[in-house]
């Protein structure tokens, strides 16, 4: 099984596919939205076919809801697993969140209550779609813009127990680390300092709307200066992690997002190379 | 004790669905997203329903469809399935009659752009048809390709969906289409009635025996061993199955 490059990729939404796919860009990676490319057959299925042919893909699923109590839905699995075996990806994602109860999905990221209950739920779902999937997925940190009372575990030790608990990887966005910070008060260099160092293997950076009282993780906009900065708090502690630029509202010329991975790229290539002296200090010190 | 997660799930789920009147900040942008999601959606798979009511009309029909139909999957590309069926049910005042087969013809384009790869290639599915004794024949099934879909509604369909807008006057003829995939997307053509109804029974499980009634009943001249050539050649038929 491939793994991500350490470099910076792109979330392949539709108005790019066809230029991803004829042109073929230089772009470390590609993300896409798994369940845009549940169909059974037909042209957007080919089309990632050809992609997954020229770049490392990661699949970024939005629906399957793992934190919540509804029964985990068994045919939106079974339309994963047959993705995955057909693109055979690099990387397959899914959100901390729940979205379905009672027999009705909300269709979107809801927030979880960082209960003791909660985490076993978690890592128990998590292990059911590995086992199906026959590999470890990497779960990401959500915004959120509602808490609960009842959470005792603060956020990131929840998502550092559910990667040791569980087996799986973690996929740190850092926007979201910036946004929930902003909108509860935590803070968010320790949030980064309490994830387990070999558990990060994708960071999503992507912008926000900043013009109300709370702050909307909207990824319709470029990566704010702060969330830039926290990047680099990351990389530090992380080192070069394969990394995401994500726009999915008001999704702007293909050209802006190269810009923006390049911007990325430029930070992981700068962090490659600190930890390359770092390294070739330390044996010139160990030889002398 | 602590409050359990169900518990809080179930309240949070009926916090989202009551009334606006209570909200705090939070929970409303919940809300807000949670429509701008459907509305993205179902605008997605019905640009054209969309472009006929105009972008408010049709927010309002959403949020109106989707009071009344959960979602219950977590892949909105399958979601919207209904709509017809609720413009039909007068759901939209003032929309004209042909906006449900509208809304129809474009959840069958959606449908047909999801659909499985053909079977097999018409030469295979011809081999196929050759293999079958002319004695079984009547007995066997024909199945349709997976990517066809099969639409009827008040006329001009096709022409309101290919235009845009829908032309003044009464709709005095019903229309029927049919809709696959081609090599650059979706192609919809017009099919004679007979015909159309032929496929639509073999599309519900009839044998090709059980098939012809409702095509002669629209066209007593209606010649099904050409139709059967015909549409093997154009891949419109997959590969038969003897009884």
């Amino acid at each position: 099984m491939s793994e991500l490059p350490p470099t910076a990729g792109i979330g392949l939404r539709a108005p790019h596919v066809r230029a991803v796919r004829d042109d073929r860009p230089p772009i470390g990676w590609l993300e896409v939205h798994s369940e845009n490319y549940f169909a059974d057959g037909g042209p957007a299925l080919a089309s990632l076919d050809r992609i997954a042919a020229s770049y490392p893909l990661s699949l970024h699923g939005v629906g399957l809801a793992l934190g919540s109590v509804a029964p985990l839905d068994r045919e939106h699995l079974r339309k994963l697993a047959r993705l995955v075996d057909r693109m055979q990806p690099a990387s397959v994602s899914e959100h901390l969140c729940w979205g379905a109860f009672g027999g009705r999905h909300f269709n979107d990221l809801l927030p979880l209550p960082f209960t003791a209950e909660a985490l076993d739920h978690v890592c128990v779902r998590v292990a059911e779609i590995q086992d199906v999937l026959r590999r470890p997925i990497l779960v990401e940190n959500v915004s959120t813009y509602a808490t609960f009372p009842e959470s005792d575990i603060p956020e990131a030790d929840f998502v550092a127990a559910v990667a040791a608990r569980s087996g799986c990887g973690l996929l740190l966005d850092v926007n979201n680390v910036h946004v929930n910070a902003r909108n509860h008060g935590v803070d968010a260099e320790a949030y980064i300092a309490t994830l387990p160092i070999d558990r990060v293997r994708e960071i999503h950076l992507a912008g926000f709307d900043d013009s109300g009282p709370i702050v909307i993780d909207t990824h319709g906009a470029h990566v704010a200066p702060p969330v830039w900065a926290l990047y680099e708090a990351a990389l530090a502690r992380f080192g070069a992690v394969p990394t995401l630029i994500e726009w999915d509202t008001d999704i702007p010329p293909l050209g802006v997002l190269l810009d923006e991975a390049a911007r990325a790229q430029a930070l992981l290539d700068r962090c490659a190379a600190d930890r390359a002296s770092v390294r070739a200090a330390a044996c010139d010190t160990a030889a002398a | 004790m602590t409050t359990g997660l169900s518990v809080l799930q179930q309240a949070f789920a009926g916090r989202l669905l009551a009334g606006s009147g209570n909200d705090d900040a939070g929970l409303a942008i919940y809300r807000r997203t949670i429509r701008t999601n459907y509305r993205n959606a179902l605008a997605a798979t019905y640009p054209v329903v969309r472009e006929l009511i105009g972008a408010a009309a049709f927010d309002a029909l959403v949020d109106d469809y989707v009071a009344s139909h959960a979602s219950t999957c977590g892949d909105l590309n399958v979601y919207g399935d209904g709509l017809a069926d609720h413009l039909a049910a007068g759901r939209v005042a003032g929309a004209a009659p042909s906006l449900a087969d509208v809304a129809r013809l474009e959840w069958a384009i959606d449908e047909a752009a999801r659909a499985a790869d053909p079977d097999a290639p018409p030469a295979e599915v011809f081999a196929a048809l050759q293999a079958i004794p002319v004695d079984a024949l009547s007995a066997s099934h024909f199945p349709l390709q997976a990517d066809v879909r099969l639409v009827h509604g008040r006329g001009p369909l096709l022409r309101i969906w290919q235009s845009r807008c829908v032309p003044p006057g009464p709709v005095d003829e019903d229309e029927h289409l049919m809709v696959r995939r081609d090599a650059d997307g979706v192609r919809i053509e017009r099919v004679p009635p007979a015909e159309h109804a032929w496929l639509a029974a073999l599309s519900h499980g009839a044998t090709l025996g059980g098939s012809l009634a409702s095509a002669l009943a629209a066209d007593p001249s209606f010649d099904v061993s050409a139709a059967v050539g015909a549409r093997i050649a154009d891949g419109t038929l997959a590969r038969p199955r003897p009884a």
